[in-house]
């Protein structure tokens, strides 16, 4: 297996506050890991590290061998494509021109898109089905459409690390589901390598590889569901009661908080 | 397609309506021409006075007007979408006043000390230093929120302006020049900055379109920027020195003259779109033939007496402003 990631003793802090505390984890290329923990837990900056938004960290973050911060953020945007939360124009934009944003680390300085770009803006539009509304401005979309034009762009930008940053906070549970499977689908036929940060626990379960949860900037415990799951862990990150069953349709473990 | 092509008919409009308009606007003033007159005279097939009366004074001052309004409405654009804020514009951050201090200081220096340091180049120092202050001064956590963009715009703009009325007094002892340094006029431009003004333009738009897709990555914020490719401090510096250079070239031809900047680019948004190709040349004509007709109006509400042209454009603009403000999209990211 391929390591696309090694982190190791990373420590990142906002003036006083120390956000990362020495986080160690390492992701293998094609796997998608769900990082979970608390508000404030540390898990957006992780993201933020990784994808190049932020920068003076201590310790080491690797991609593909090479040191984070040794990449100018081009070639970053290359392997890494990042889908936020919450995207906000300042201006009305058609999404297709969202979705052209995806390509800007492919093209070179001061140069135009070329037929290869609007071939690949038009494949990942019909992948994320935006097709019908590449037009339409992105203000006049409802949740869930605004998500799966990120999730175009996102797949425009043909990085081999896919960050996703609690992308389906803002939308119910169809629109959420509906959203996490297009996802999952397109990761796996893309052989993309994914880092999603999640709140849903039962949700990370059935979309990840491997779970991993963060608490105080340090990561607790890393590991497929069934080894890591257990109900002390719960309750030592979340600070809640719960169970564990398994989910008698995928056979995988299911939490119960009460 | 129907849209498009609407787009298309409404461009085409704007610039045929420009080339017309700008006959019809140079027709007004205190001496009267008659539009087959002007054709005649640009043909060359009338002379006199009347003709060199238009060729050497009319005609300029209209010319200049138009890339003054073309140059600023640019400047308002590339600073709107690299800040990603509706209400930027440079009169507004303060630019403009820096600029005007820095014009006023080269003519204090000159009288007082008798060192001759171009006008054009100070106005063009004093304008970086208030757009960075203006930057820096409203940058929290590393984000610009919309109202603290104008609110240090606002001081820069108190301070500059201050600074500028206590030199004129200082050392003409009078006030009468402050009218220009604060309201801006039209009156006694030449070809020659005709000729500045062109090369501003040209230089500003270049970088308008090698920068466009850059600018409109950061419109959609600094960490998406990052995720894309963009490094947001090049772009801004790149962009605050290429509307400094034109703000202090504008406000040392003409003066302090506000609001077009801050209108124009909402105008051609809401005509052809924020991403349209279009913008660049709808701004350019849009900006040049609002700023041609203020100015227009400026020389014949009174005439003979001339009404300050950033008093016109203020009575349009300040309204305009005061409806972003109100208007719930505009705040949406402060």
């Amino acid at each position: 297996m391929v390591e696309a990631l090694k982190i190791k003793d990373l420590k990142y802090s906002y003036g006083e506050i120390n956000a990362l505390n020495g986080v160690n984890l390492s992701l293998y290329e094609g796997e998608i890991l769900s990082v979970l923990g608390p508000n404030g837990s540390g898990k957006t900056t992780l993201l933020k590290v990784i994808s190049g938004i932020l920068h003076n960290y201590k310790g080491s973050a690797r991609l593909y061998g090479r040191e984070i911060s040794g990449y100018s953020i081009k070639e970053l945007a290359k392997l890494v494509s990042y889908i936020p939360q919450e995207f906000s124009p300042a201006f009305d934009l058609k999404c297709e021109t969202i979705v052209f944003f995806g390509r800007n680390p492919h093209i070179a300085n001061f140069k135009g898109f070329g037929i290869e770009d609007y071939r690949i803006v038009r494949e990942s539009m019909d992948k994320a089905d935006i097709l019908d509304f590449k037009d339409r401005l992105f203000r006049t979309l409802s949740g869930g459409e605004r998500q799966r034009v990120i999730i175009a762009k996102a797949i425009a930008q043909k990085g081999k690390l896919m960050l996703l940053d609690e992308f389906t906070s803002h939308l119910d549970p169809g629109h959420s589901q509906k959203l996490m499977e297009l996802v999952k689908t397109m990761i796996k036929e893309e052989g993309i390598t994914a880092i999603n940060i999640a709140h849903d626990v039962n949700q990370a379960v059935n979309i990840s590889d491997r779970l991993a949860f963060l608490k105080d900037g340090r990561i607790l415990a890393i590991g497929n569901a069934e080894e890591v799951l257990s109900e002390s862990l719960i309750e030592e990150v979340y600070e809640a009661r719960s169970s564990i069953i398994e989910n008698p349709l995928t056979k995988k473990p299911l939490v119960v908080f009460y | 397609m129907a849209a498009k092509f609407n787009k298309i008919l409404i461009f085409l409009s704007i610039l045929f309506g420009t080339f017309y308009l700008l006959l019809l606007l140079s027709s007004y003033g205190t001496v009267r021409f008659d539009i087959m007159e002007i054709v005649n005279i640009i043909k060359g097939d009338v002379t006199g006075v009347r003709a060199t009366l238009y060729n050497q004074l009319r005609l300029p001052r209209v010319l200049v007007a138009f890339l003054i309004g073309a140059v600023l409405a640019i400047a308002g654009d590339s600073l709107q979408l690299t800040l990603k804020n509706p209400l930027a514009d440079p009169y507004i951050v303060g630019i403009s006043a820096g600029a005007s201090f820095g014009a006023v200081l080269s003519l204090v220096i000159k009288e007082y000390f008798g060192l001759s340091i171009n006008m054009d180049f100070l106005a063009f120092v004093f304008a970086l230093i208030s757009a960075f202050t203006a930057y820096f001064i409203s940058r929290k956590g590393g984000r610009i929120s919309v109202t603290s963009l104008i609110l240090s715009g606002v001081i820069i703009s108190f301070l500059f302006n201050a600074a500028v009325t206590f030199l004129v007094v200082f050392t003409w002892r009078n006030i009468i020049s402050l009218h220009f340094w604060s309201l801006g006029s039209m009156s006694g431009v030449s070809w020659s900055d005709f000729y500045k003004m062109l090369i501003a333009l040209s230089i500003e738009s270049v970088i308008y379109l090698l920068f466009r897709r850059k600018m409109l990555i950061l419109a959609a914020g600094e960490e998406h920027a990052v995720t894309v490719g963009v490094y947001p401090e090049r772009v801004k510096t790149i962009v605050f020195f290429n509307v400094a250079f034109v703000s202090a070239l504008c406000v040392s031809t003409a003066g302090l003259i506000g609001f077009v900047g801050l209108i124009i680019p909402h105008i051609t948004r809401l005509l052809f779109g924020t991403d349209s190709k279009l913008n660049l040349i709808s701004t350019l004509l849009i900006g040049g033939i609002f700023l041609t007709a203020c100015d227009t109006l400026s020389r014949t509400l009174f005439q003979p007496t001339e009404l300050p042209i950033g008093a016109v454009t203020a009575l349009v603009g300040a309204p305009f402003f005061i409806y972003l403000l109100k208007r719930k999209a505009g705040i949406s990211n402060g």
